[in-house]
């Protein structure tokens, strides 16, 4: 009985461990959409920098430079953080993202921003230029939407696209003509390599921390279901001299304890999303449900299949010891 | 003394025989001990400063983001409606400086001294323990400066603007500050100075921008004009090459905090869970070292051991295996911060009852065999 109620705790542990590895394995994908600026094409990160720009230059060069993005029906995204106005500033004329479609002196107010507000109360904008007005409020994607940005503005003489850019290519001959224009605008550009799903993995410490205490925890549980089966050694031997090989006895073993490891995983999944929307305050998201239903599945199929290597080793190891002994 | 010490040798060699067992409770307990103080250490000193903000959430404060936009030009139109707004009590600011020592003082290692500058009334809503503060709440705003509690010199003279500040007198140990810009701490190693309003109009432009940046509004106060003149100032400021982003204080910080404790809940979670699989460990190989090792053990009682040294050798493997890893992160973190260092204490006093309790299980489990 105490036996059966430790080899159940240590299941429904493993898969708490196993249902907080699926949520923070969510957090990698988020940040790989953050990293695309909500886009699903292949693209290429820059960073564009300041050199200031040239007043009387600016209306055509930034025409010079749409020009080149329809031409090649290319979507560029630019996202600042204090180092230009709070404004998203983009160009999408093949309609391939989430941008809006806006003129030069057209700006959109950010839902639930101060912008917003005083859009509102119909008094200017007080971050945009005096040629440039608001038409409306725009929702962005959930994934870029914490950031402290305040309007949607198109690429213009008056929204230059400063600070972290997304371009919808990978093509390098592509990139090199944007980075030449960018360089005529007087403008420092850095090229990055979009984020790799290995990359993201690496620079997110939660996901590798929870896999590492999940494997640890694997280890943890092999060792003491190992010694609980020592202390079995004389059932297994009793059913060994009935004829069963150590292949039999472990698939016996485990169809036994298929029905407690099931409700031990359901038990540990269902209270991890619990205490995770109790810490959150809300409901878990969609793609946080479905990671965690997959997790607990994969967790399932790898719980049967460890508890069934470990109950062949350990009963092909004690027969083989009782043989040598006699 | 003797048998005591061949006791203790015994558990040393306990864990040389289950070394495998050992190593993997060892590893395990100091990773975990770790993973729970670093995030018990970050959860209490955001929760400390959360609790810090709780006042100027209540009043609906409005603090700022800043971005630069590049067009600078000198135009004091927002410092006037600043100082406008914090004699009507309807925002407030602070400076913080560093002083780096000079002349004698100076020396290679030597560090500067972090002074923070109070301006407005309502400035008593961002620290606590700090003298002057009314009954009604309001900040007096005599030209003063005093010395944290721990402050290592016995007073320390500076210049803002046009005053001329002496500090001499101690700040009280609870004495501490909150900023909605993410900081906020004890008040211990800082110099802290009030200032009236009027200090704005004779400091240099640098320090009018960080002024101006650090300036927290009250818009939803009852005067109708107090989200016109929040308009006007971030209007004025932009003209003058600085964007300054609105930010909620009720709103925002809890949403920080709510991330901050989803994020350490799962390392907490985590840690717990794998806590529990090692003690089931530590109960298996418990009960098999006492299996094996019974023999010894009645015949060693029946010849006169009591059962407290025969349980000396338990208490040096469990010292080991369990005791040493805890210990750990209270090495490791000693140096980081306060609030660290407390989480690890907090995990050592944790594995300290982990230890005597697994101490009287195994007891109870010898008594058993011992048939006492």
């Amino acid at each position: 009985m105490r036996r059966s109620v430790s080899t159940t705790i240590s299941l429904f542990l493993l898969s708490i461990l196993c249902a907080l590895v699926s949520v923070s394995g969510t957090w990698v994908h988020l940040d790989r959409t953050e990293a695309s600026f909500a886009i699903s094409e292949p693209y290429t990160h820059l960073q564009v920098t300041s050199g200031g720009l040239i007043e009387k230059d600016a209306p055509e060069k930034t025409q010079k430079l749409k020009q080149f993005l329809s031409q090649h029906s290319l979507a560029l995204i630019a996202i600042s953080y204090a180092e230009s106005n709070p404004s998203i500033v983009g160009f999408d004329p093949a309609h391939k993202t989430w941008f809006p479609q806006l003129s030069d002196t057209q700006a959109l107010a950010i839902t639930g921003t101060y912008s917003a507000q005083v859009w509102k109360t119909h008094k200017k904008n007080p971050y945009l230029p005096r040629e440039v007005s608001i038409i409306g409020t725009f929702t962005l994607p959930p994934s870029i939407s914490y950031r402290s940005n305040q309007v949607v503005q198109q690429l213009s003489p008056y929204a230059l696209p400063l600070g972290n850019v997304v371009v919808s290519t990978t093509n390098s001959n592509l990139l090199g003509e944007l980075a030449e224009l960018l360089h005529q605008m007087h403008f420092r550009v850095r090229l990055f390599k979009p984020l790799k799903l290995t990359e993201a993995i690496i620079q997110n410490p939660t996901f590798l921390v929870t896999v590492a205490l999940y494997v640890f925890g694997l280890i943890a549980s092999i060792l003491v279901w190992g010694s609980q089966l020592q202390t079995q050694a004389h059932e297994l031997l009793i059913h060994h001299e009935y004829g069963g090989t150590p292949w039999r006895i472990s698939l016996e073993r485990t169809r036994i304890h298929l029905p407690t490891l099931l409700i031990s995983c359901l038990c540990g999944t269902c209270l991890t999303a619990l205490l995770l929307c109790t810490a959150s305050g809300h409901a878990l998201s969609r793609i946080e449900n479905i990671a965690i239903l997959i997790g607990a599945a994969v967790n399932t199929c790898i719980l049967t299949l460890a508890s069934l290597l470990t109950s062949y080793i350990h009963a092909c190891v004690i027969i083989k010891t009782h043989k040598e002994g006699r | 003394m003797r048998t005591l010490w061949h006791e203790i040798t015994a558990g040393l060699l306990l864990v040389k025989r289950n070394f495998f067992h050992s190593a993997t409770i060892f590893v395990l307990i100091a990773l975990t001990s770790t993973i729970i103080a670093l995030n018990l250490g970050d959860v209490l000193a955001q929760g400390m400063n959360y609790m810090r903000g709780k006042q100027l959430r209540d009043q609906q404060a409005t603090y700022f983001q800043i971005a630069y936009p590049g067009v600078e030009k000198h135009d004091l139109t927002a410092m006037k409606i600043l100082r406008k707004e914090i004699k009507a009590d309807r925002a407030f600011t602070y400076i913080e400086m560093q002083v780096h020592p000079t002349g004698e003082e100076q020396e290679f290692n030597a560090k500067p001294t972090h002074i923070i500058v109070l301006i407005g009334h309502r400035a008593s809503l961002m620290v606590s323990e700090v003298p002057g503060i009314a009954s009604s709440g309001k900040l007096d705003l005599t030209p003063r400066a005093y010395l944290g509690a721990s402050f290592p010199h016995q007073s320390f003279a500076f210049t803002v603007g046009n005053y001329k500040l002496t500090a001499t007198k101690r700040l009280p140990y609870a004495a501490a500050y909150f900023s909605p810009h993410g900081t906020g701490e004890k008040l211990d190693n800082y110099v802290l100075a009030v200032l009236p309003p009027d200090v704005l109009t004779h400091i240099d432009d640098q320090m009018i921008q960080v002024a101006e940046g650090n300036s927290i509004f009250f818009p939803h106060s009852k005067n109708t004009s107090a989200q016109l003149n929040l308009y006007a100032y971030i209007s004025a400021a932009q003209k003058n090459g600085v964007s300054l982003i609105p930010v909620d204080l009720a709103t925002s910080q809890p949403t920080i905090f709510r991330q901050l404790l989803v994020r350490t809940s799962i390392y907490i979670i985590a840690a717990f869970a794998l806590v529990f699989l090692v003690l089931m460990l530590f109960w298996a190989i418990s009960s098999s070292i006492v299996r094996s090792d019974i023999c010894e053990f009645s015949i060693r009682h029946a010849f006169g051991a009591p059962l407290p040294l025969l349980m000396c050798r338990f208490a040096a493997f469990l010292a080991i295996t369990l005791l040493l890893p805890a210990a750990i992160p209270v090495i490791l973190t000693a140096h980081i911060n306060w609030y660290y260092s407390v989480a690890s204490s907090l995990v050592l006093v944790m594995s300290v009852v982990i230890y005597l309790s697994a101490l009287l299980y195994a007891n109870v489990s010898l008594r058993k065999m011992l048939l006492l």
